[in-house]
């Protein structure tokens, strides 16, 4: 087994590890939380702003920072040096806010023939719909990340429901639009995908449109309103 | 006005250029050629040509060309080429005329195949590129692959000049059993020695699933069957990321791969053997090699 890569920065231990020969992921945390996945967010914008004429491109996941490099335009050491240098001088102890945003509504119904496990998931949580869908959208919701599919998003921190599990079996065919739930986040698709997560409603958002540009409307570090237009069950 | 018209079209076929490189941060993988040295090698045959091509799977493609003189090259693999029922080289390098029948047939050697003209095939520019990604149904033709009867208009346009002193790709692995070299992936340290080892024991095949998404491998030894099911993160995926599946099913990812995903990756291929992965037909054997970042940059 190589030796992992530690950079030794002030604060939490941030990783970084090499992605095959041609990427870098920064990871800020294993466990998933608010403040990590907003550094990961903050710092993926920091990266494009300070390196995008050297590198191929970057994204942010759920908790780390995808550096796309040419090692013929840098070298690994250089982009690596360069990456160590601007975490140095990244603040990974103090509590971060979300970035600027005034908060996108988003439309929700809940449960009905589009949402076939609203109600097996207010049974598994022994919740009433009605309380389950006020706790669904008391809080302004961060746009965790964009991933799996084209414009799928993922929003929380749902914090009561983080162990809320994934299904079993894997559904297919679940249309753009639709309102997924697991692990203390909810999702929305915006192609049709196959999924283990529950499906509990359905939203008027459609979150990518390639002749669009850019294609997505929400990406990571916007926030997030969940509006219920209608509640379907019993 | 120049056009193809598709006679026979083997499964997967699709329209590709260089890969939309800026689509991750929409949740798009990059596509482009399953083999970029062969479909690089269609240019450098040209010297000019334009920047997207044809990338046909291994039962081959045939169509009719009706427009006025255009070059066309191909390479990639070793497919049987014949023109108007005449047997030409391949890779080739060759002039169409208004009429001609191309037949491509599958050959001893490779699962993919190019063919790129001196004008460029006429569809929208997506993001940048008109690659095919067929997982996602974006670009290309409506996002999907080549079909019988298909019409393909050829436009002319902006031309790329081909790089100086390319090394042609192989028409054929030299080994019975390939060699494939790797990185330790993103959840190496997580699986541990043992799964990291287990890698290099024994041999692999190529199965029968292999499409541009991923490419399955067949493992005798059943050696990730009984890996502890780890609750991962979803996390970012890179083409060649060698994931295992929920039953232990090896899969190396490809160019139309998920961007994000939550099975672990033992290894990541690296770039310089993603292509030769690309073009090795089910039942082929191969082993994994342990090699250093500085070395694969090296082969670069």
């Amino acid at each position: 087994m190589p030796e992992p890569e530690l950079p030794q920065t002030r604060g939490p231990r941030v990783k970084l590890q090499p992605l095959g020969d041609k990427a870098i992921l920064v990871v800020f945390d294993r466990e998933l939380n608010l403040k990590a996945n907003r550094q990961a967010i903050q710092f993926s914008q920091q990266v494009q702003d300070k390196l995008a004429p050297h590198i191929e491109g970057v994204s942010s996941n759920l908790l780390s920072c995808l550096v796309r490099y040419n090692p013929k335009t840098i070298s690994f050491t250089r982009l690596r040096q360069e990456l160590q240098l601007m975490l140095s001088r990244f603040d990974l102890v103090g509590e971060r806010p979300p970035m600027e945003t005034s908060p996108v509504t988003i439309n929700v119904h809940y449960g009905g023939e589009q949402g076939p496990d609203f109600e097996s998931v207010c049974a598994q949580l022994e919740t009433s719909p009605n309380d389950f869908v006020a706790t669904h959208t008391a809080s302004v919701l961060d746009v965790l990340a964009l991933g799996f599919s084209p414009g799928f998003i993922y929003l929380g921190l749902h914090e009561c429901w983080r162990e809320f599990p994934r299904r079993t079996a894997l559904k297919e065919n679940i249309p753009a639009g639709s309102v997924l739930f697991a692990a203390g986040q909810t999702a929305i698709t915006a192609v049709p995908i196959r999924t283990g997560w529950s499906v509990i409603g359905h939203c008027d958002l459609l979150n990518f449109d390639v002749s669009r540009d850019p294609p997505v409307k929400l990406r990571p570090g916007h926030n997030v309103k969940l509006n219920a237009v209608e509640v379907t069950h019993g | 006005m120049a056009k193809l018209t598709l006679q026979r079209v083997s499964p997967h076929s699709t329209v590709q250029d260089a890969g939309r490189t800026n689509g991750l941060q929409y949740g798009l993988s990059a596509s482009g050629p399953m083999d970029r040295p062969a479909f690089d090698q269609c240019l450098t045959l040209l010297g000019e040509a334009a920047a997207t091509g044809l990338e046909f799977t291994f039962l081959g493609l045939s169509f009719t060309y009706e427009g006025p003189a255009m070059a066309m090259a191909g390479a990639g693999g070793e497919f049987l080429l014949s023109i108007n029922g005449a047997a030409q080289n391949w890779p080739v390098k060759t002039e169409l005329h208004d009429g001609d029948k191309v037949d491509i047939q599958t050959g001893p050697n490779g699962m993919y195949g190019y063919v790129r003209f001196a004008a460029d095939i006429d569809v929208p520019l997506l993001l940048g590129s008109k690659s095919t990604n067929l997982a996602a149904q974006i670009g290309g033709l409506s996002g999907r692959a080549l079909a019988i009867g298909d019409e393909i208009s050829l436009k002319q346009g902006a031309v790329l000049t081909a790089a100086q002193h390319v090394k042609d790709p192989p028409l054929q692995e030299p080994d019975p059993v390939v060699t494939l070299r790797v990185l330790p992936g993103l959840h190496a340290d997580l699986l541990g020695p043992n799964i990291w080892h287990n890698l290099f024991e024994h041999e692999f095949q190529i199965s029968a699933s292999t499409d541009r998404m991923g490419v399955r491998l067949v493992d005798a030894h059943d050696r990730f069957a009984s890996m502890e099911k780890l609750n991962l993160i979803s996390d970012a995926v890179v083409p060649g990321d060698v994931q295992i599946l929920g039953d232990g099913t090896p899969v190396i990812l490809m160019r139309d791969h998920q961007p994000t995903g939550g099975y672990p990756r033992i290894a990541t291929l690296i770039d310089k053997d993603l292509d030769r992965a690309a073009q090795l037909r089910p039942n082929t054997r191969i082993k994994f090699q342990s090699i250093s970042l500085e070395k694969a940059h090296y082969l670069l």
